[in-house]
């Protein structure tokens, strides 16, 4: 079984409006996905149904081959799913040193993951004292120490340069490719298009599985409604 | 990189549950002198303070310790989400319910301490 995580047919709803309907979510072992679309399309809240931060109003979210109406990200993340939300991860009371020996007490691959993601010389910082950029890679270190079966980042290279972005791409390819099923947001189009194998399109509540990137290109309606002028 | 799950990931780490716990006796402290200044100013309102006092506690200091108990959870719980903490723990597999119930620990050992003292 590839499939380690189906969040199917998601309906969820904020006081009356309905921001999913029908929506699904896949996560295949050793496949790194890009969930692409416009701001307030839904893509966060799938996620975060998928995590089992919130509550699904319809669907099932099924990890691991059980299906389950009511999922706690806990209860998942003990059997491997790790989630890092687009906003803040790391407590400012510890320093990432401490915050990465929480995920995993195996102190060479702290210090393996910290020199992959350039943070070794902060480690011993509060994340209060980094910038964002350096933030959001002192919580993708947090998440590679935790050695999840499932990853899902929710705008994982907001805040961070090109380069930088590039970088830490690579990271999740070869997170991807030991194994693990990896799903990521954002809006760095070209970039995530150039790393992903897989891309699923999140529009009006719905989403629509678009294969590889280069079948996302030629989709003329993920062309019009979403790349716009870059998708030429 | 392993695809086996970091070891020990769904109890609350030594180092966590011991800030915790500090923060725990923190919170206990306010929510003592929260709870203590909430019913002397009602009972001074009413004017008839040993009345007053009696109606709230039914006549007993344990009830006044139990509001001060359940306040400290509240205000742990509250402090979990402030600090952007819930999320990290969960990541960990650990409940948030089991934080908070940690977290409680000083003010149950306290109000403990201080209702048999009294």
């Amino acid at each position: 079984m590839r499939e380690i995580l189906v969040a199917d047919s998601i309906g969820k709803r904020y006081a009356n409006r309905w921001v999913l309907h029908s929506a699904t979510l896949r996560a295949t072992r050793g496949e790194l996905r890009a969930l692409l679309g416009r701001n307030g399309a839904g893509k966060s809240t799938l996620l975060r149904v998928a995590a089992g931060v919130i509550q699904p109003d319809a669907g099932t979210v099924r990890f691991n081959g059980v299906a389950r109406e009511r999922v706690r990200m806990p209860q998942l993340a003990r059997e491997g799913l790790c989630f890092v939300p687009d906003r803040e991860l790391l407590s400012n009371a510890f320093t990432v040193r401490q915050q990465l020996a929480f995920a995993g007490p195996d102190g060479k691959l702290i210090a393996s993951t910290a020199d992959r993601l350039e943070i070794s010389s902060l480690i011993d910082a509060r994340p209060f004292e980094l910038s964002s950029g350096e933030r959001r890679r002192a919580e993708i270190a947090f998440a590679m120490v935790r050695r999840p079966r499932c990853l899902l980042a929710d705008e994982p290279l907001r805040n961070i340069s090109p380069i930088d972005a590039d970088a830490l791409l690579e990271v999740f390819k070869d997170i991807a490719h030991n194994g693990c099923a990896v799903v990521l947001t954002g809006h760095e189009v070209p970039a995530l298009l150039a790393a992903v194998d897989h891309v699923t399109w999140c529009t009006a509540g719905t989403t629509y599985e678009m294969g590889p990137p280069f079948m996302a290109r030629t989709d003329e309606r993920f062309v019009r409604d979403y790349l716009g002028s870059r998708g030429g | 990189m392993s695809n086996r799950l970091a070891s020990d990931v769904t109890r609350i780490p030594f180092h966590y549950s011991r800030v915790l716990l500090l923060r725990g006796l923190a919170v206990w402290l306010l929510a003592r002198v929260g709870v203590e200044a909430l019913y002397r100013f009602i009972a001074a309102s009413a004017g008839r303070d040993s009345e007053m006092a009696a109606a709230l506690t039914h006549g007993s200091p344990v009830i006044l310790a139990a509001w001060t108990v359940v306040l400290s959870a509240i205000l742990i719980r509250f402090d979990l989400y402030r600090r952007h903490e819930v999320t990290l723990l969960n990541n960990l597999g650990v409940l948030t319910s089991h934080v908070v119930l940690l977290g409680t620990v000083p003010a149950v050992v306290m109000e403990t301490a201080v209702t048999i003292l009294r």
